[in-house]
């Protein structure tokens, strides 16, 4: 087969670039562990008490260990419950310091969910059934919205929150 | 077609001059790499 020169270049560009990109996903799957957030761990929708993450005394952030965070939510249609303040009423900002590790955990009790904080990283769709998580250095202060992503219902507008790193 | 129409065909493939395209092909291959990696800086920084 008589290949022009010029056509030799370019489909060695191509391929080259196609054997870059394959080496840089099979270095984030099998060396940094990089995996979709809803990693086949299942929970039953109608009784998310019933996994421990998800009792609503566990409820919001939690500091496991120095600058160590897990923040635990549950989904559903249409608002995000992120736990109680110290007086009862019903937690709207998640506030973390800057530079902790943050793992976020979160399952829905009806439909899919989107759960993107804005202006970070974090970004999860929300199935229910399923527990998805997101584990992320808050790097950078400031306050960003929570939204949902994933069309919900009719009150898909109305479900956001806040998370604030200061 | 006869001998000498197929002759001629294959000395305009011989000479086609590609120059244009691999410019181009370069090109776009450039800016997928730029926003790529750009996407990728932007990643890191969040």
């Amino acid at each position: 087969m008589h290949l022009h020169k010029y056509e030799k270049v370019w489909l060695a560009f191509g391929l080259g670039s196609l054997v870059l990109f394959l080496l840089i996903i099979g270095f984030a799957a099998f060396w940094k562990g990089t995996h979709p957030q809803s990693h086949i761990e299942t929970i039953d929708p109608q009784n998310v008490e019933a996994n421990e993450s998800f009792q609503p005394e566990n409820l919001g952030l939690t500091e496991v260990a120095d600058g160590k965070y897990v923040v635990n939510m549950v989904a559903s249609a249409f608002n995000y419950d992120f736990g109680k303040e110290q007086d009862g009423t019903a937690t709207k900002t998640i506030r973390i310091p800057k530079g902790s590790t943050v793992l976020f955990q979160i399952t829905s009790k009806d439909v899919v969910h989107g759960f993107q904080v804005a202006g970070t990283n974090v970004n999860m769709m929300v199935e229910p059934g399923h527990i998805s998580r997101f584990e992320a250095v808050m790097k950078n202060t400031g306050e960003f919205t929570v939204v949902c992503n994933e069309y919900c219902g009719i009150g898909h507008h109305l479900m956001f929150g806040t998370v604030e790193v200061y | 077609m006869s001998k000498k129409e197929i002759s001629s065909t294959k000395q305009t493939k011989e000479d086609v001059n590609l120059k244009g395209t691999l410019i181009m092909v370069m090109i776009l291959g450039i800016i997928i790499l730029v926003f790529w990696f750009g996407v990728y800086g932007l990643f890191l920084s969040r």
